[in-house]
């Protein structure tokens, strides 16, 4: 019996201990971003077009009311970090921790828009925030809310914060956003010509790095058959988090990767960044409602996060990359320039009007960065923002409480302390809000979490007596606070859609009455032709007798789901001089890219080729046989 | 009709100031007031900025001509290029003119823009009240006649001239391009402006809707704002001053940098 005693403390011990270090290790970040330490950088930007903005950073930042439930389901069963059983999928705090991912990523976003606003020239920056919906149709799927993402830009980001929905699982250390841990997931793309041994995907999340290979694909797949049919552009890139939610269990694809800031930087794969829970620094978070002039997450993540992308802005061709953006925003308002615009021709017609063309995306991109700015202030300078950082405080206090506790190993305490932490999710939504702004969208998903959070603080309080202090932040009168905030968001998308529709209307009125007629030649239907494939293809720029002739554009997209696209000069409806040329193969991940002089369609002379998985190199090709390496000062780049 | 043209002419020469055949100087510039110094040392750069200095060779037998006393000589100003007069006045008059324009500007064309820079310097308010692009429609109107006159004259070797009579064709052309998008620009950003202040301004009248009391801070900052802002009227026109000027160097950079 003695011995069963024995056996039994033991084994209790050895409970206490590890659940003693499970509660630990829930409460545990760490305090340095894999992107920490990056060098801090100045962007230079050598583009010739001022059209472009550099980075649009997507975030969801609102429910449809139609999608919630979707969204709940998705976000349950496609957890990061682990599984959650099916008996967990359905319960309200599950909901209510999806409802954060969006809530609080309204509000971390802001911080690397402000970091990158502060450091790259001005209205360069856009934000595109993203409502999610659902159809029987599409499933689950997001479009922008601006036109944002209309405007050509060097690199997109795609940024969201994510919590773990089981809190019955916080004792495995998943990842959490709340207090002082934030986990955010990033993706970066950009159009497939500035990479297109990956069609432009140029780093991800580790979970979401399936996903965004698949929309990369589908956009490309979209974008040429669009070109080879002359179609409209139909397609629009959802957000890279909304589409990982919504395929479950995507293909497994041998994508190329690579590591973060790996010394094997050229290396044409995608970088991958693991999932990562920062820890914010306490000190700056213990006051952060009266003083946030240090923003933590900045000093965490953000400072890290956003050097790596000027870095990346400042080793990319912008010109390059912005190509075939500038060329679809054209195709928008002028569709004979935007053929002529790919034919890069050099006469003043073309010349004079694309550059009132360039002005009018200018323009925009200034009214949208003007949108953005709006946005910052509602979200985080604004009571919204206030209110998150109320609840950020809070949050810190209340797992440094526990973190006490712990270090106490007061057991009891302990866990009650970590189960106040999880049962901030699991507020009913009586006191969610009503009025105008639940008319069309959910926005109460944006914060009518963080009023069923308090609220929960407050019933809960009474029992713990631990959340005193967070109380007394939270505001009373918080409810109307949120109302008036979500009819001002909401009303904020409507008077900015009805104000941009106006902006537009006016500018292209007054870019019709000023253009003047394009001399010369543009065709967009002749006939493009490429050994190896028997299709025929389709040729936008200059022709002679009904086939591909001077400079332009072509694209080929067969019965296999092979296709080959060009960009430069043709002779009798095959590529022949300087050009850049993307062949993808039905059975190969990503694309061979070639760049440098052509003849008869094939290879001829010294050439760039890019391939996925290598780094770029300079061979001699003859009639479209490698015959060896070649020196870089022989070869002959592609302008844009 | 010859004896028409001939009255005309007799008129025009009594009518126009006789100065001597070298009329376009420093020194006859600087007589002028500093507004009329600038519109006319703005004008002869946009007329001959882009130029190739061969078209100086391809005007000299014209002004071989007028040396000579082969050819009618007469002074003709920058703005009597611009009136109507200029359609009746004799071919080798006025490419004589022309050549002086031309010769005058590649050889001082350093001296004109530090001048151009300085009078903008001492005046700010007039030259801020330059409209660039009225001089540029005046270049362009100049560069065409002569352009036109060149393609009618005999003195002048057609072959060789029609190269060079394209390229300076295109050279206006460019320019007229310029003029039309600092129009286009301008009104752009008017309305770019002005939609960005409505979007503000809608948006916080809606945000008012929900404030019940009125910020006087806000008031009180506006009006200090109101008054900083007029305290420095001097120093906007100064500012409004070096960006016309820099508008117009900025157009003569852009034709010097165009190819021949």
């Amino acid at each position: 019996m003695r011995v069963w005693n024995k056996v039994a403390i033991l084994v209790l011990a050895v409970v206490l201990t590890v659940l003693l270090g499970a509660c630990a290790g829930t409460a545990r970040g760490t305090k340095s971003s894999a992107f920490t330490g990056a060098e801090q950088v100045e962007v230079t930007d050598f583009s010739l077009s001022k059209a472009d903005a550099l980075v649009v950073i997507r975030y969801p930042a609102i429910i449809h009311a139609d999608a919630e439930e979707p969204y709940f389901h998705a976000f349950s069963i496609n957890a990061i970090g682990g599984e959650v059983p099916p008996v967990n999928r359905t319960k309200k705090v599950t909901t209510r921790i999806a409802q954060s991912a969006i809530a609080k990523s309204n509000y971390y976003v802001m911080s690397l828009y402000r970091e990158l606003q502060r450091e790259l020239p001005e209205n360069t920056v856009l934000l595109s925030p993203h409502i999610v919906l659902w159809d029987r149709d599409r499933g689950l799927y997001s479009r922008p809310i601006l036109a944002t993402e209309q405007i050509p830009s060097v690199l997109t980001i795609d940024f969201n914060v994510y919590s773990f929905p089981d809190p019955t699982a916080l004792m495995d250390s998943p990842p959490v956003t709340f207090g002082d841990l934030v986990t955010p997931l990033l993706v970066v793309h950009s159009n497939r010509w500035m990479q297109p041994a990956t069609n432009g995907l140029i780093l991800a999340s580790d979970p979401l790095i399936a996903s965004s290979w698949e929309l990369s694909e589908t956009g490309v797949q979209n974008d040429l058959q669009q070109k080879f049919a002359y179609g409209l552009p139909d397609w629009q890139r959802e957000l890279d988090f909304v589409h990982f939610l919504g395929s479950r269990n995507p293909d497994e694809r041998s994508v190329p990767r690579k590591g973060l800031n790996e010394a094997r930087r050229e290396l044409m794969a995608v970088e991958t960044y693991p999932v990562e829970k920062i820890l914010l620094n306490g000190d700056l978070l213990e006051n952060l409602v009266s003083d946030y002039s240090q923003d933590p997450f900045v000093e965490a993540f953000v400072r890290g996060a956003g050097s790596n992308v000027k870095l990346l802005l400042n080793s990319v061709d912008h010109d390059r990359a912005t190509f075939f953006a500038r060329q679809q925003a054209l195709n928008r308002f002028d569709p004979e320039l935007a053929v002529a615009f790919l034919a890069r021709s050099s006469g003043e017609s073309v010349r004079a009007r694309l550059q009132l063309a360039e002005a009018l995306i200018e323009a925009e991109r200034k009214f949208l960065a003007a949108q953005a700015i709006g946005l910052f202030d509602g979200a985080y300078m604004g009571d919204y923002g206030n209110k998150m950082r109320e609840m950020i405080q809070g949050e810190y206090k209340l797992l440094q409480d526990r973190r006490v506790a712990a270090r106490k190993q007061n057991v009891t305490t302990a866990v009650a302390a970590l189960a106040l932490a999880g049962s901030i999710y699991a507020a009913s939504a009586s006191g969610a809000v009503s009025g105008v702004a639940m008319q069309g969208f959910s926005g109460a998903l944006m914060l009518g979490s963080l009023w069923a959070m308090s609220s929960t603080m407050e019933m809960r309080a009474d029992s713990a007596e631990m959340s005193e202090n967070f109380l007394a932040l939270i505001a009373p009168a918080l409810e109307r606070q949120i109302s008036v905030q979500m009819e001002w968001l909401d009303s904020k998308e409507r008077i900015s859609a009805l104000g941009f529709a106006e902006f537009r209307n006016k500018t292209l009125t007054l870019y019709q009455a000023r253009v003047r007629s394009l001399q010369g030649q543009f065709e967009d239907d002749c006939l493009f032709d490429q050994p190896g494939f028997r299709q025929q293809g389709r040729w936008y720029g200059k022709c002679l007798d009904g086939r591909a002739d001077g400079r332009g554009y072509g694209v080929i997209v067969d019965d296999s789901g092979q296709s080959v696209e060009y960009l430069g000069a043709a002779e009798n409806g095959m590529a022949s001089g300087t050009g850049g040329m993307i062949t993808r193969y039905a059975n190969q991940a990503g694309a061979l890219y070639l760049e440098g002089t052509f003849s008869n369609g094939l290879p001829d002379g010294v050439l760039r080729v890019e391939e996925p998985e290598s780094r770029p190199r300079t061979r001699e090709f003859r009639a479209g046989k490698d015959v060896g390496s070649a020196s870089e000062n022989q070869l002959k780049r592609l302008t844009f | 009709m010859p004896r028409l043209r001939q009255i005309l002419m007799t008129l025009l020469l009594f009518s126009l100031p006789a100065v001597g055949f070298a009329a376009i100087s420093f020194e006859t510039i600087e007589e002028k007031t500093p507004g009329e110094q600038y519109r006319q040392l703005s004008l002869l750069m946009l007329i001959t900025g882009g130029t190739d200095p061969a078209m100086l060779e391809m005007l000299q037998p014209v002004i071989d001509m007028q040396e000579a006393g082969a050819a009618p000589a007469m002074d003709l100003e920058l703005d009597d290029y611009v009136t109507p007069l200029i359609r009746i006045v004799d071919q080798e008059i006025l490419l004589g003119g022309a050549a002086q324009v031309f010769r005058f500007a590649h050889e001082n064309g350093p001296e004109i823009q530090r001048r151009l820079t300085r009078i903008a310097t001492q005046n700010p308010i007039l030259i801020s009240m330059v409209d660039i692009n009225e001089l540029a429609a005046d270049a362009i109107i100049i560069r065409n006649s002569i352009a036109d006159t060149i393609e009618y004259t005999e003195s002048i070797d057609a072959r060789e001239a029609a190269a060079r009579l394209a390229a300076f064709r295109s050279q206006t052309v460019y320019l007229r391009n310029m003029m039309e998008y600092n129009k286009f620009q301008e009104e752009l950003s008017q309305i770019t402006n002005q939609a960005i202040l409505d979007l503000g301004g809608r948006l916080d009248a809606y945000q008012r809707m929900f404030d019940e009391d009125v910020d006087e801070d806000l008031i009180r900052r506006r009006i200090e704002s109101a008054q900083i802002m007029n305290s420095q009227a001097e120093e906007r026109f100064k500012g409004e001053a070096m960006l016309r000027n820099a508008e117009l160097l900025m157009m003569l950079i852009l034709m010097e940098s165009q190819v021949y």
